[in-house]
């Protein structure tokens, strides 16, 4: 009879270490404390005035220029990310535009300020809203995020948030907490071992992995505080970085396929929340009247390769997200032919029923406009080809070789046009 | 259950000397004059094994450990009469060598898995096949003016305190728990072909590259049978 009674309490006390590991979820505070505290560089170190569970490890903001200790555990992490870097530095992702990347470095540098030297910063063609921050200072900007910000403000804002997961050192906050979590479950596993009971150690790893987890959306929660403020100090308008977080969750909304939210096993908070929050902090924000938001300076600089970034994005086939996202483009009213021509393009890939009709139709909204590209043609011509109107092809085909001026493939084209006669 | 313990036991000697050094059986030798070896950078990370079982990379350790690896393949390299070329390290190399060391951590483990011989060997590589990087090896060529590179990984752990504790507690409950471990290949490329003409590997429990001494035994233990 001992045995059950036994398993009980452990079964309750694993229950306790679970529901402990979600009590962060929805901690306001995180981000609030965070903003105060990035909003004044003259502020002690987090070290010295926090108590909460998010400062445990009770360790201090890097200083600018500082390296860790050569003996430390963390000295340990900036050389394995030293060697990563390698990779990121010499990968063929790695997009190497001087204009592209003098903008985003100029932007890392007003929001870093102080630190600005402390940071490489890569931008990578990759189609998806992300940008993430190494240990030791390596900025990874992934190309999908700077097609998908609307504005320099929504750029800093970002920015803000992964510099902040550096000199808070988060990452060396997350290694201690691995270890100290991976090092108690030794013992639930001998306890497991010892007693036989072997539900301990099932239920002490899944207590681990939820607070891992539970700690890693803290750190989120307060990089987005902190870097709020921090975009705020290199004066862009806070409002936005709401705002990139409603763009996200419009083109999730989107995706037949939508995950539900796991508050569990998930690494970030629901952007919901994040939305809220830092529309709730940017109020707090008195003098938005010198606050800007760069909607030009940000287009410009992505307009040489926005088209590429487009066609990256289609390359991806994920046709419902990429529409929204299309829909979102051309409410910013950005050049718009170049966005009705790759909704044509989406439609003309996608092929489902109706799908040649309205890429027809999107081709056709671009076309009256200045910029529209010559490839728009190309693509008109061969849609009308495909579906007998050869005449109208005819016509869309001559007018791309007329605009494209040496197009790779014009004998093809030539050819095609021939035959039609 | 006799007979189970004895055949656990015997599986365990078998991987315990298992865990002794390993060379190549590539027949190699040097062409007169043609004796420049270029020695890529090392691709050393020593760490600590704690407790629960992570390995904490230690940069500390790490960077002895390069400078005296380094020291003793000059020595070693010296004494197999060859003229060594150093390549650059850093984040400056060139993006083509990065991508040779990166080509060559996997063409060396699957060296290690699949030679023959090995528990995974492959069916097709029943006879000694050349194991190659392919053409691309002649930008070393050029750039260094070398007739071989030589490209080394090493990968070393130490067990912790804590981990001692749990190895013992481990026992006393009749678990065998791993401690830290030593592992590491190197290959000699032909920079005219790209073939892996010499490779050598370790996998042990002992070794250690923290001291000067220990990486000369550990070199000597990786470079056994490099063509004198």
């Amino acid at each position: 009879m001992m045995a059950p009674f036994r398993s009980a309490r452990i079964f309750a006390l694993s229950t306790a270490l679970l529901l402990g590991a979600c009590q962060t979820t929805a901690n306001n505070k995180i981000y609030t404390d965070a903003f105060s505290r990035g909003a004044k560089s003259d502020q002690p170190s987090v070290a010295e005035t926090s108590k909460d569970t998010i400062h445990q490890y009770r360790i201090d903001d890097l200083k600018p220029g500082e390296r860790p200790e050569l003996s430390s555990d963390e000295a340990g992490i900036w050389m394995v990310t030293d060697k990563a870097e390698l990779s990121i530095a010499t990968s063929g992702l790695r997009i190497t535009d001087p204009k592209l990347n003098a903008y985003v470095n100029d932007v890392v540098c007003r929001v870093a300020g102080d630190y600005c030297k402390d940071f490489r910063v890569y931008i990578m063609r990759i189609p998806q809203f992300n940008a993430t921050m190494s240990p030791n200072g390596t900025m990874v900007i992934y190309s999908g995020f700077l097609l998908r910000a609307k504005n320099e403000a929504q750029l800093a804002a970002v920015i803000g948030h992964e510099i902040s997961h550096y000199l808070r050192r988060h990452s060396a906050q997350s290694q201690k907490d691995i270890v100290d979590k991976t090092n108690a479950l030794m013992f639930a596993q001998f306890a497991a071992a010892i007693t036989g009971i072997t539900p301990i150690n099932d239920f002490a790893a899944l207590a681990a992995v939820g607070s891992v987890q539970a700690f890693s959306r803290d750190h989120e929660r307060e990089a987005d505080g902190y870097g709020q403020a921090l975009m705020v100090r290199a004066g862009y308008d806070p409002k936005e970085a709401a705002i990139i977080w409603q763009r996200v969750i419009r083109e999730d909304d989107a995706a037949p396929d939508k995950v539900a939210y796991d508050p569990f096993l998930s690494t970030h908070p629901p952007s919901e929340e994040r939305t809220d929050t830092l529309n709730k902090l940017a109020k707090t924000v008195n003098n938005s009247g010198e606050l800007r938001t760069g909607e030009t300076a940000h287009q410009n600089a992505i307009a040489p390769l926005r088209a590429e970034f487009l066609r990256d994005e289609l390359a991806g086939r994920r046709y419902s997200t990429a529409l929204e996202l299309l829909d979102m483009l051309l409410e910013d009213n950005y050049r718009p032919a170049e966005v009705h021509y790759f909704r044509g393009e989406l439609y003309r890939l996608r092929g489902k029923d109706k799908d040649a009709e309205k890429a027809l139709s999107a081709y056709r909204k671009a076309m009256p406009e200045d910029d529209a590209p010559a490839d728009l043609y190309r693509s008109y011509g061969l849609l009308l080809h495909r579906i007998g109107k050869k005449d109208e092809a005819t016509a869309a085909l001559d007018t791309y070789l007329e605009k494209a001026g040496d197009a790779p493939d014009r004998e093809m084209i030539q050819a095609l046009i021939e035959g039609n006669r | 259950m006799k007979g189970v313990i004895q055949t656990i036991a015997l599986c365990f000697i078998a991987f315990a000397s298992a865990g002794c050094v390993i060379t190549n059986h590539l027949q190699f030798n040097w062409k007169d004059d043609h004796r420049r070896v270029l020695l890529m950078p090392t691709d050393i990370q020593l760490s600590e094994l704690n407790a629960g079982g992570m390995e904490m990379p230690n940069a500390e350790w790490t960077m002895s450990a390069e400078k005296h690896f380094l020291q003793s393949m000059r020595r070693k390299l010296a004494q197999a009469n060859s003229h060594v070329i150093e390549a650059e390290g850093g984040l400056h190399q060139p993006a083509d060598q990065v991508s040779l060391i990166k080509l060559h951590e996997a063409v060396g483990i699957s060296v290690q898995k699949h030679r023959p011989g090995a528990i995974l060997s492959l069916p097709t590589k029943a006879k000694e096949e050349p194991w190659t990087l392919g053409p691309s090896v002649h930008k070393l060529k050029q750039r260094y003016n070398a007739d071989y590179a030589l490209f080394v990984n090493i990968r070393d752990s130490y067990t912790s305190g804590g981990r001692v504790t749990a190895i013992v507690v481990a026992a006393m409950l009749g678990v065998q728990m791993q401690g830290g471990v030593q592992r590491g290949f190197a290959s000699l490329v032909d920079l005219n072909s790209g073939e892996v003409v010499w490779y050598g590997f370790l996998a042990r429990e002992h070794g250690d590259l923290r001291t000067l001494e220990g990486a000369q035994e550990t070199t000597d233990a990786l470079l056994k049978g490099f063509p004198g």
